[in-house]
């Protein structure tokens, strides 16, 4: 029975505009979804509509590209057996679906799905509860230290329990929703009112690349920053490590960011043609119900896209802080690169899947072969006895860690192209840790993934070798901007003076200084 | 680390000023010498927005600005050419470009050419630096082949009257160059 309905469906599948397609390969897909009831009877409920946009999801399609007009071609969407069984769960949910179908991958829209994270949070508090059986049966060994962490795990769990409406509690952040889930124009505009010593800087007609370079201490990461904050919104997560990695810590201290926060946070911006604002601060509550023995102060966003207003906040205690929303949702999917700061290390298996379902992994393999070690065969993603990337070398299998911060670097930019699909990344510091004579071939790379995967960029550098080698790469010119960072010496102000392509390249060719001095 | 900016048209022109700086030993960090093509882009508020001049006037990176152009002929060019028509156009300029900076600076100029008929370019102030004869020397050819009309010819007979004379390339001392001596060494002065 079950043959005939895989058989039956690859027959429709054979005669549908996507037939030619088919291979035997594709056998184990079509047993898997016919193999499911949900899948059999969304699939009845509106039959040929229903079957085109499946067949849709597991065939190639094309694409005509708004701004060039070539027609371009979209890998599948579902291309293996585990996820034709896994499509089951997110079927009826249509949040999920068109998160799918907006962004052609399947592990984004299987992410947000309602009916997956509801999964997760049970399995999650099935794994706390076996580990609860095992604290108890070592309960006489509890000591002051951990007769502190079970109160903190009391009131989590209080938490957890409480039905309030107007607020909400999270140890674990959720997937944030995104406004623009499709192909867009990006950051047009911005417009820093006030952003630590950056007041009142306009800055319009942004492109697809942005460099911004300037002396030490000019501004350059602050603003990074504060496009950052601007595209989260009133993520309070980003905000909060944000703020850990700028003061160096592994975990945030409280106490500092307290000390440290002093003025507001101003920021408005265009996005394709939407405007948005954020403003953060920080505020003494008043209210009773806080532990006032701990508490330093709260820190609240509030964010505009077009006229949806959302906000959040997180409350400091010296020993802890406390995060409150009814949803985050931010401007576009966006990554944040330093070369600082230690990367979290669930955050680069979320990029690595990203890059392995966005076939882009490859391309990121090739170049490094191509351009730092040709015996380099693999890099994957292992949970073996750690979470880490190994390197499949020539003769060997190891640690990426092993090898240079340069490869590094290169592969964990590159990585995080994947996350940034249709939204923004942040580089700070693009040259940091690479040698002169990649730096050609390596800002070409990333132009073309920032085509390929329609990423709008901004980085900063204090090299004139990486300026030079964005417009003497010869790809695509017309995309680069380039702004030198000043503080006027009349007004202490921050302003930007802006290079085209044409401009930088004539300053280059008359051996002008561009970055300033 | 403020600098001082000196804007001339061509490359003949910065490998020239270039020379003179290193002759007055001034340290090049303070400067900035940049070159503006032809000398109309002197005269177009366009040229300063479109090179980022004037945002960097704005921005206090510079603090001087000091112009340096060819003089040219009267007879070839109604609105720009000779000593008289180019002082009256770099004046108006330097006004514009103050105004639409919003605040007063040093500027300065200099017209490059023949110091006696006021006419000219760079060549004729530097064949006025030659010893007499060999001024003369190069005057009679250059009224020799004045009919051919052919501007390049000039800087053949320049670069011709090294070789024939055996000169050093530039004789900076003389007092032809003087004017030009103390406007770059007023530049780099705080």
């Amino acid at each position: 029975m079950e043959k005939s309905r895989t058989l039956a469906l690859i027959d429709r599948y054979k005669k549908s505009k996507f037939g030619e397609q088919f291979t035997d390969s594709m056998y184990p897909i079509f047993q898997a979804l016919t193999s499911l009831k949900t899948i059999r009877d969304w699939i009845d409920i509106n039959n040929e509509r229903n079957s085109n946009r499946l067949f849709s999801w597991i065939s190639e399609i094309e694409e005509i590209d708004a701004e060039t007009g070539d027609i371009k071609k979209l890998d599948r969407i579902i291309s293996t057996s585990i996820e034709a069984k896994n499509l089951a769960k997110i079927i009826n949910d249509d949040r999920a679906i068109k998160e799918m179908e907006d962004t052609r991958s399947f592990a984004d829209g299987y992410s947000i799905s309602h009916r997956v994270n509801e999964e997760r949070v049970h399995n999650l508090l099935k794994s706390i509860e076996s580990r609860f059986i095992e604290a108890n049966r070592l309960s006489s060994f509890l000591t002051k230290k951990s007769e502190d962490k079970l109160e903190v795990i009391e009131e989590l769990i209080n938490r957890l329990k409480s039905k309030k409406e107007q607020t909400i509690f999270s140890s674990h952040k959720q997937e944030s929703e995104t406004f623009m889930n499709f192909k867009s124009k990006a950051l047009s505009q911005i417009d820093i009112v006030r952003y630590k010593k950056i007041t009142n800087l306009k800055i319009e007609n942004l492109n697809r690349i942005n460099i911004f370079a300037g002396i030490n201490n000019s501004g350059k990461t602050s603003l990074l920053e504060a496009i950052d904050f601007l595209i989260n919104q009133n993520d309070i997560y980003n905000f909060l490590d944000m703020q850990r990695r700028r003061g160096k810590f592994i975990k945030l201290n409280s106490l500092w960011l307290d000390s440290e926060f002093l003025n507001s946070i101003e920021l408005k911006g265009v996005f394709n043609y939407v405007p948005i604002s954020v403003k953060i601060d920080k505020k003494r509550e008043k209210n009773d119900n806080i532990n006032k023995d701990l508490y330093l102060s709260t820190i609240e966003i509030e964010s505009l896209f077009g006229d949806d207003n959302l906000s959040s906040s997180a409350r400091l205690f010296e020993d802890k802080s406390e995060k409150f929303y009814k949803t985050i949702k931010i401007v576009c999917n966006n990554a944040y690169s330093s070369p600082f700061s230690i990367q979290n290390k669930s955050d680069l298996e979320k990029h690595y899947a990203r890059a392995v379902s966005k076939n882009v992994l490859n391309d990121i393999l090739d170049f490094i072969k191509e351009h730092i070690d040709n015996d380099l065969q693999d890099i994957r993603f292992t949970k073996e006895y750690v979470e880490t990337f190994k390197v499949n070398h020539k003769e060997f299998t190891i640690d990426l860690s092993n090898f240079g911060e340069g490869l590094q670097r290169v592969f964990y930019i590159a990585l995080q192209f994947a996350s940034a699909q249709n939204g923004v990344i942040f580089i700070d510091e693009l040259e940091n840790g690479l040698h002169y004579t990649l730096l050609e071939s390596f800002t070409k790379f990333i132009q073309k993934l920032a085509v390929k995967l329609n990423v709008q960029v901004f980085l900063t550098t204090h090299s004139k070798e990486t300026i030079e080698a964005f417009v003497s790469n010869g790809f695509n010119n017309e995309d680069i901007s380039f702004y030198r960072l000043t503080q006027s010496r009349r007004t202490g102000e921050i302003n930007t003076i802006k290079y085209d392509s044409s401009l930088l390249l004539e300053e280059f060719r008359e051996n002008q200084e561009v970055r300033g001095w | 680390m403020v600098k001082s900016l000196i804007l001339v048209e061509g490359e003949d022109d910065i490998k020239f000023i270039h020379l003179l700086l290193a002759y007055l030993k001034v340290n090049k960090k303070k400067i900035v010498v940049k070159r503006l093509n032809d000398k109309s882009s002197f005269f177009k508020i366009e040229t300063y927005e479109k090179k980022t001049i004037l945002e960097t006037l704005k921005s206090g990176e510079y603090n001087k600005l000091l112009f340096i152009f060819d003089s040219d002929f009267e007879e070839d060019n109604k609105k720009y050419g000779g000593f008289i028509n180019s002082q009256r156009e770099i004046k108006r300029i330097i006004e514009e470009i103050k105004e639409r900076v919003g605040f007063d600076f040093y500027t300065d100029y200099y017209i490059m050419c023949d110091p006696k008929t006021k006419n000219g370019n760079l060549e004729h102030l530097i064949i006025s630096t030659l010893p007499t004869e060999k001024e003369q020397c190069v005057n009679e050819l250059l009224e020799c082949i004045k009919p051919y009309k052919n501007h390049g010819n000039k800087k053949i007979v320049l670069s011709s009257y090294k070789t024939i004379f055996d000169e050093p390339d530039y004789n900076f001392s003389h007092s032809n160059y003087g004017v030009l001596t103390s406007k770059l060494i007023l530049l780099i002065k705080v």
